[in-house]
């Protein structure tokens, strides 16, 4: 039994995770014709992480103020991924890696991460679980820890991929007076202005989804790329036909949403 | 590798945690289900807050140990102690700290924000490409055409304003919108079906 008014809803979802699925099976066959292109934010991260190396300094790292129990956990999975990858970079160019979190729950699993990240980049005794700090769930005691942090210890890179509220602006503002390399993402609408004036690279809405299957790179992640341009091709399709219908007189979508 | 190690039980109950509400959002049949595991979801986390007081202890006395940083971490341990000790103790005392010491430094803390707002709109003033140049314009559009002053001396700013508020502006972020929509639909996806790792610690 489907709840009036959302079949079109569910519909729609089926088929879009139907596809997405079939592509990213097919995708190990088809992957030599396809090619994802560069997303600067990710390839700095070796070059950031490599200017840390040489200035004997740290790298900060944030995944905002959401976590995985909320609206922002899509966000915050993304940052995750990101981290796992920051943390190999950084076991290999012997930097040491601190990541700050508001979130209590979130510590083991980052303590993981790093340590998996740290050991696979052949540096394992570099890993230490203080690298993962907690600082409490309140924004201002996130965004003052950071913003201390950032201070005192002059971090060399600083970024911060996740969900981030007005926060943010604080942090990435201390982390541009200490002369920070900034790099962000963030689909959170109102703050990628604030990003986009004082980050040197940056994930803009969906490219934050789509980094842990940029980062793998596998004919696999190549078909989750596929599928999900195939989203917004039934997408547009969709629009076209509501916009023409429309012009015609028949309401499309309100008579789909209402089925 | 002991069976609770094995990579496929956090998958099994990410995707158990995730369609039990997609199902009961469709159907309404789950209702119970779902919403019994809200209330897990808060337990959970409630219990989480002592794996981050054991770090937050941890560390700061590791550095009270190397002798880092010393005064800040006994401070932090200190405050810790004192108001958990209060909150049991006196809670009219615990009311007045949180009223008249820890309201005012939170919102003079937060009301850095505007300065670092302006910090942040000169950095991206600085006129480093076209795109700069382009966004430098807009925003002294939109800054004159939220004065009301200058709204009343020109009414054309106020079509112009409008415009790029309403055309590009909207445009831009529908757009950006509906990326993100779809990019999450497949992330989903993609974490439940167990190809989304990276986040479990093992890349």
């Amino acid at each position: 039994m489907i709840l009036a008014g959302k079949k079109f809803e569910l519909i729609l979802t089926v088929v879009c995770i139907a596809l997405a699925y079939l592509y990213m099976k097919g995708a190990e066959r088809r992957a030599p014709r396809y090619r994802i292109r560069k997303f600067p934010a990710l390839e700095a991260i070796d070059e950031a992480v490599g200017r840390a190396a040489e200035m004997n300094r740290p790298v900060h790292y944030s995944t905002g103020i959401g976590g995985t129990d909320d609206q922002y956990a899509p966000m915050t999975l993304s940052g995750l991924a990101i981290l796992g990858r920051v943390a190999e970079a950084c076991g290999r160019a012997g930097v040491y890696l601190r990541y700050t979190t508001p979130r209590a729950y979130l510590v083991p699993v980052a303590q993981d991460i790093l340590k998996a990240g740290y050991t696979k980049s052949g540096n394992p005794d570099m890993y230490s679980p203080d690298m993962v700090y907690y600082v409490g769930e309140y924004q201002t005691a996130f965004m003052t820890s950071v913003m201390g942090y950032i201070l005192r210890e002059r971090p060399a890179v600083n970024m911060i991929f996740g969900a981030t509220l007005w926060e943010t602006i604080n942090q990435l503002g201390a982390g541009a007076i200490a002369g920070c390399i900034q790099l962000g993402g963030t689909p959170r609408l109102y703050y990628i202005p604030i990003m986009i004036c004082v980050c040197d690279y940056l994930l803009i809405g969906e490219e934050l989804y789509v980094a842990g299957a940029a980062l793998e790179g596998t004919p696999g992640s190549i078909g989750y790329f596929r599928g999900q341009d195939l989203f917004k091709i039934l997408l547009i399709v969709l629009f076209i036909l509501a916009a023409a219908a429309s012009t015609a007189g028949f309401n499309l979508i309100g008579y789909l949403s209402t089925w | 590798m002991s069976f609770l190690k094995r990579i496929e039980i956090p998958i099994i109950l990410f995707a158990i945690g995730s369609l039990l509400p997609l199902i009961d959002y469709y159907t309404g049949n789950l209702s119970i289900q779902a919403s019994e595991l809200l209330s897990w979801i808060v337990i959970l986390v409630t219990f989480s807050y002592l794996i981050g007081v054991v770090n937050l202890f941890r560390y700061h006395l590791n550095n009270i140990r190397r002798g880092r940083d010393i005064y800040y971490s006994i401070l932090i341990i200190g405050s810790f102690l004192f108001y958990l000790a209060i909150a049991y103790l006196n809670k009219g005392v615990y009311d007045w700290i949180f009223s008249t010491l820890y309201t005012p430094l939170s919102v003079a803390i937060s009301s850095f924000v505007g300065f670092y707002t302006y910090t942040v709109f000169l950095r991206g003033a600085r006129l480093k490409s076209p795109t700069a140049v382009l966004l430098l314009a807009v925003t002294i559009v939109i800054l004159l055409y939220n004065t009301p002053t200058i709204r009343a001396l020109s009414p054309q700013l106020i079509t112009v304003g409008d415009w790029i508020k309403n055309v590009p502006n909207t445009g831009a972020y529908r757009g950006i919108l509906i990326g993100m929509g779809i990019s999450m639909i497949v992330l989903f996806m993609r974490a439940i079906i167990g190809r989304e790792r990276s986040y479990l610690g093992g890349g």
